[in-house]
């Protein structure tokens, strides 16, 4: 009896290990699948923030057009109307990672205009900018300046 | 020698029992695994599909309208919705096949689109819209089982869907000698090409909400472009374009645009002749 009850225990303690062998390689699978799951994410984010450079410098609300055709600039004059309207803007650029967009006038002037601000985890981001002329077409002539558009992200 | 025939078979029996445990409990979180990386696998494919849309909102900047085939990985169902209360509305956009991805909203595009039952390649056309300044490109999906019949046509919107489909989709719309086979479509022409053909292809419902949300759009932007006139009256220019009925015929939250059109029309001819180019 006593034998009997033994072999039980032991067979039970082996069941309750093969548990728990068996919880822990879950563990790991589900962790290995999250870390594929986020590097998915981190790609996105950085792919958007990449694809909205282009779309802002492209935007009909600050792109140069002058005689109905547009040209690879951002008009200053519907640069500064817009900075003056941009909460207007949130809700088209509000996600859950963008946290600033803003131009800046780099040469020869120096004037910064925020596009827009969602004060979100400020410990990590990142910024993606590129370069672009910003110019006025006043009376037959056109004054350009260079301008940087920056995209601040945040990152997980 | 009874007891141990009886221990014996209480530890058989106590073995199954643990071990049908375990086997239950091993199914169910493979069975739970993979239900879920099926859903992960469709959100993803939906945001790879927005991904791939991204080149088409902005293509109008070009001054180019453009037309693409996208190929998805395996046949899927593409629904639509569009929400057009908010400041500048949205639509949403799922995939599904034999389960469903998270849905992704998308505030920056305007797909023209009905929804598509078991598609894996889809003819994606995308135009700048000019009221009278480009508003937003909009995109206009075409399925790909049916070749289209389209009567009514302006040679204007014949010589561009020719010239866009040429090289990757000839004879995917016909003009003449139609085939009783293909899908006869009527263009509305009171409407601007670029909505004769979002019109014709997409549900009734995401045509009138999108273009509720372009009338938002233009809106704002006529806010945008009434700064850009103190600023060129300020800079000695003599402005004589007035943005308000645009303003108020852009908030009126219904698909009809005729009267949009011709105000637009008579901006435009404005535009031209004064001292300073508005746009």
């Amino acid at each position: 009896m006593k034998k009997g009850q033994l072999k039980i225990q032991e067979m039970a303690f082996v069941l309750i290990a093969i548990v728990i062998l068996f919880a822990l390689v879950l563990l790991f699978f589900t962790r290995i699948e999250l870390f594929k799951v986020k590097g998915v994410a981190e790609q996105t984010r950085e792919e958007r923030a990449l694809f909205m450079l282009r779309a802002i410098a492209a935007m009909p609300e600050l792109r140069c057009s002058v005689s109905t055709s547009e040209s690879a600039c951002i008009d200053l004059d519907k640069l500064k109307a817009f900075e003056e309207l941009n909460a207007g803007y949130k809700p088209f650029w509000r996600n859950n990672f963008i946290q600033k967009i803003r131009i800046d006038e780099v040469y020869p002037g120096k004037n910064e205009y925020l596009l827009f601000e969602d004060k979100l985890n400020e410990e990590s981001t990142q910024g993606y900018s590129t370069f672009i002329p910003l110019c006025q077409f006043h009376l037959g002539r056109t004054n350009c300046s260079m301008g940087r558009i920056t995209i601040t992200i945040t990152t997980t | 020698m009874h007891n141990k025939k009886a221990a014996i078979q209480f530890a058989w029996i106590f073995a199954v029992i643990i071990g049908a445990l375990v086997l239950f409990l091993a199914f169910y979180f493979i069975g739970t695994n993979v239900e879920r990386s099926g859903e992960t696998e469709q959100t993803v494919l939906t945001q790879g599909f927005d991904t791939i849309l991204n080149p088409f909102s902005y293509v109008g900047a070009m001054g180019a309208a453009m037309a693409r085939i996208i190929e998805l990985p395996k046949p899927q169902d593409i629904n639509f919705t569009c929400e057009k209360d908010s400041s500048f509305g949205s639509m949403t956009m799922v995939l599904s096949k034999e389960t469903k991805g998270l849905p992704k909203t998308i505030n920056d595009k305007y797909i023209f689109s009905r929804n598509l039952e078991n598609t894996k390649q889809v003819l994606a056309i995308s135009m700048p819209l000019k009221l009278p300044w480009r508003v937003a490109d909009i995109i206009v999906f075409v399925p790909m089982k049916n070749k289209y019949c389209i009567k009514n046509s302006g040679s204007d919107l014949k010589k561009l869907l020719t010239d866009l489909t040429e090289n990757i989709d000839s004879g995917r719309f016909v003009f003449d000698n139609c085939d009783p086979e293909n899908v006869k479509i009527t263009l509305d022409r009171t409407l601007p090409d670029e909505l004769q053909l979002a019109s014709a292809f997409s549900d009734p419902d995401i045509y009138e909400c999108n273009v509720i949300r372009l009338k938002k759009r233009l809106g704002k932007q006529v806010d945008i472009y009434n700064g850009k006139i103190r600023s060129l009256i300020a800079a000695g220019c003599n402005m004589n374009i007035d943005l308000n009925l645009l303003e108020i015929e852009a908030g009126k939250a219904n698909k009809d645009v005729e009267t949009l059109v011709n105000l637009a029309d008579s901006i435009a001819r404005l535009n031209k002749i004064g001292s300073c180019s508005l746009f």
